[in-house]
């Protein structure tokens, strides 16, 4: 089997803002792809994929209670591998009111441009306004974010929304008629009866599967720069995208906003099949997760800035192997106290 | 009481359609949902004893009591009585999303039929769109969409266009001649005469058909639902559509109730049997007694969180400020967050 894996289409062109913007009609050749080589529908492999999936959620699932539903989505799959403890302890801070974070903030208008100018092909005068409104007749308000913001906070985030809608407006691609364009579409599988769901919205879907081949096309628009967890997005839909259809889609593409990159991804049978592995695992450890059993710590290189990490010995250890802060010795096993010692000095 | 119907004799079989071959895998599974071993039309007897029965709990409510029996309150019903009883404060208003279906439904309707092929569904959106403005009327999304400022109106045209990229998606309704289709019928029943015991006493029942099939002398309908197939009450929703169907229809033809999901890419076909119509009555009854208590059972779950009286629900808030939800790895919410 051929691994395609990433394939940058960063361009040289120039046009307005962006020193590295890319245009319309070549969008759109990354968006295709090479319409030949589209993969043929492989039943057993998405078989295959689904009933190990299935099996990754019945070994934990009875042992969920009654009513809980385990929504295992693209950032509980990465935060959940990271290190159980912390994911636990995220979700309890998630929902707190706190301070809003521009780059959410920007992320969430940005979205919201992209979907309209897909929609309708460009955005009024003021993009910044556009998207609150957007947000608003959404049922996301985003207003009460924007207004905590520091004055200088609330400026930049203008600024990013207007380079990005422009970035948009000059080379989003006019599409075919009838391309089948579907804006933020729920993607959702269900296992172990329900009591597990997968769960994700990707900005754009475009197509849909024919018969002989895959027809489906996933997008994604992020206001920031480039990251390779991305990809692992595009990953996660293009399995979901898989179990749904029954055949995956041919590509993924994230647009990169903040440094104009376009990356895209070619999904085939190898990437299919590592990525039901990495969220059969995650499924596993959420499952157990929601059935009561305690959590695990891993180390990770976020261990610095974990909250739990004073009491965490495999987050000190982390900490201390990557040359950060001291060791605590009283968060250590005792057998590893003369190895880690010997490794900080 | 309503007319006696031919009985049907053996299995229909569904007309072989060179299309069909050609299908999708997903499109062949709703293709054998829609045509494939449709069952036969339930006996006229059935559908009067339901409405007899249906009668007699009407005749049976206090003075002045009107109920509605409706696919949301069947579903509230079930998960928490307190949210099925509506609120006397709350006013309909259109937002993109219940706007969705509506549009969505006829701009399908106007994609398939176009007499040059198919209308682009992008095209067909922005027609209905125009064509419902032009309109405009009281219970139409028409004026509602007039007033709209551009990102608003983008909003609703998006979720329309997915709406009906979904249902094009996912149904094979290519496969039917244009006339063999109806969208968007409401079927709202009654009983036939107001009860003797006063003038006030009502009990509807209202069911939804998304699209509906005529596949000989029968009829399939079909709702596009969201989630997934295992949320719970979608079953006892399909009774409910294939009861109001039966009662609204005085030939009786409805004979399967097919449900799309296009999130997750399930089809489940229920088929209309005298017992789905007895097993109806029983959740329009069950219903209706929720309906009419005073103070209904407020049955705190999972879906608290997203319930719109969440804030005035102390046992909602309770049960979403449970510690052990974080032993669960579920997020620990708190009131208005």
């Amino acid at each position: 089997m051929t691994c395609w894996g990433t394939r940058s289409a960063e361009l040289d062109v120039t046009v307005g803002w962006h020193p590295r913007q890319v245009i319309g009609a070549e969008v759109l050749r990354v968006l295709r792809g090479d319409p030949t080589c589209r993969p043929a529908p492989d039943v057993a492999l998405i078989a295959a994929a689904r009933s190990h999936l299935e099996a990754a959620a019945a070994a934990w699932a009875e042992a969920v209670p009654e009513g809980v539903v385990v929504r295992v989505t693209k950032e509980a799959v990465a935060s959940v591998r990271r290190c159980e403890l912390r994911h636990l302890d995220g979700l309890g801070r998630r929902l707190e009111p706190g301070q809003p974070v521009p780059a959410v903030v920007r992320g969430r208008l940005v979205d919201a441009v992209f979907r309209q100018v897909a929609t309708t092909g460009g955005v009024g005068g003021d993009p910044l306004a556009d998207a609150v409104a957007a947000c608003a007749a959404e049922g996301e308000p985003v207003e009460a974010d924007l207004a905590a913001l520091s004055e200088d906070q609330r400026q930049q985030v203008r600024a990013e929304v207007e380079a990005a809608t422009a970035t948009l407006v000059a080379s989003w691609p006019t599409l075919p008629v009838g391309a089948g364009l579907r804006t933020q579409e729920r993607l959702l599988v269900a296992l172990a009866g329900g009591r597990v769901v997968l769960s994700g919205r990707p900005d754009l879907a475009i197509g849909r599967p024919t018969r002989h081949r895959a027809g489906v096309l996933v997008c994604e628009a992020k206001s920031g720069c480039f990251r390779a967890a991305h990809l692992e997005d595009l990953r996660f839909y293009a399995l979901l995208e898989a179990l749904r259809w029954g055949v995956a889609p041919f590509r993924g593409v994230v647009w990169s906003l903040g440094d104009g990159r376009l990356e895209a991804l070619d999904i085939d049978a190898d990437l299919l099949w590592s990525e039901t592995l990495r969220v059969a695992d995650a499924v596993t450890r959420l499952t157990r997760l929601a059935a009561g059993e305690a959590p695990r710590a891993s180390a990770n290189p976020l261990c610095p800035s974990c909250p739990r990490l004073p009491g965490c010995a495999d987050g000190s250890r982390q900490v201390a192997l990557a040359g950060g802060a001291l060791l605590d010795d009283s968060a250590e096993d005792e057998d590893d106290d003369d190895d880690l010692a010997e490794l900080v000095r | 009481m309503t007319a006696p119907r031919a009985q049907s004799a053996g299995r229909w079989q569904a007309p072989t359609h060179p299309e069909r071959r050609a299908l999708p895998s997903h499109l062949v599974r709703a293709a054998a949902a829609l045509f494939d071993e449709l069952p036969a039309l339930v006996p006229a007897a059935v559908v009067d004893a339901a409405a007899a029965r249906l009668t007699a709990a009407a005749a049976a409510l206090a003075p002045e009591v009107e109920l509605l029996v409706d696919p949301f309150r069947v579903r509230a019903a079930a998960a928490c009585p307190a949210t099925a009883v509506p609120d006397p404060d709350e006013v309909f208003a259109w937002t993109p999303a219940t706007a969705a279906r509506t549009l969505g439904l006829r701009a399908v309707a106007h994609h398939l039929r176009g007499d040059c092929g198919a209308t682009p569904i992008e095209a067909a959106v922005d027609a209905v769109v125009a064509d419902l403005i032009a309109d405009g009327g009281h219970r139409s999304p028409g004026p509602w969409l007039a007033q709209l400022a551009p990102p608003a109106r983008a909003v609703a045209l998006a979720q329309a266009r997915r709406w009906a990229e979904q249902a094009v998606a996912w149904l094979p309704l290519r496969l039917v001649g244009h006339r063999e289709l109806r969208f968007l019928d409401d079927d709202w029943w009654r009983p036939r005469a107001r009860t003797s015991e006063g003038p006030g006493r009502w009990l509807v029942v209202h069911g939804r058909r998304d699209i509906t099939v005529a596949v000989g002398g029968r009829r399939v309908a079909v709702t596009v639902a969201g989630g997934t197939a295992s949320n719970p009450g979608l079953a006892e929703v399909d009774a409910l559509t294939a009861l109001a169907g039966l009662l609204c229809d005085p030939r009786g033809r409805l004979v399967r109730v097919v449900r799309v999901h296009p999130a997750s890419g399930e089809v489940v076909a229920v088929d209309v049997t005298a017992a789905l119509v007895k097993r109806a009555v029983g959740v329009v009854l069950a219903t209706a007694d929720v309906l009419a208590q005073a103070l209904p059972a407020v049955n705190p779950g999972p879906g608290c969180t997203w319930c719109p009286r969440r804030a005035t629900c102390a046992a909602g808030t309770a049960w979403l400020e449970r510690p052990d939800r974080r032993s669960m790895g579920l997020p620990l919410l708190t009131c208005g967050a």
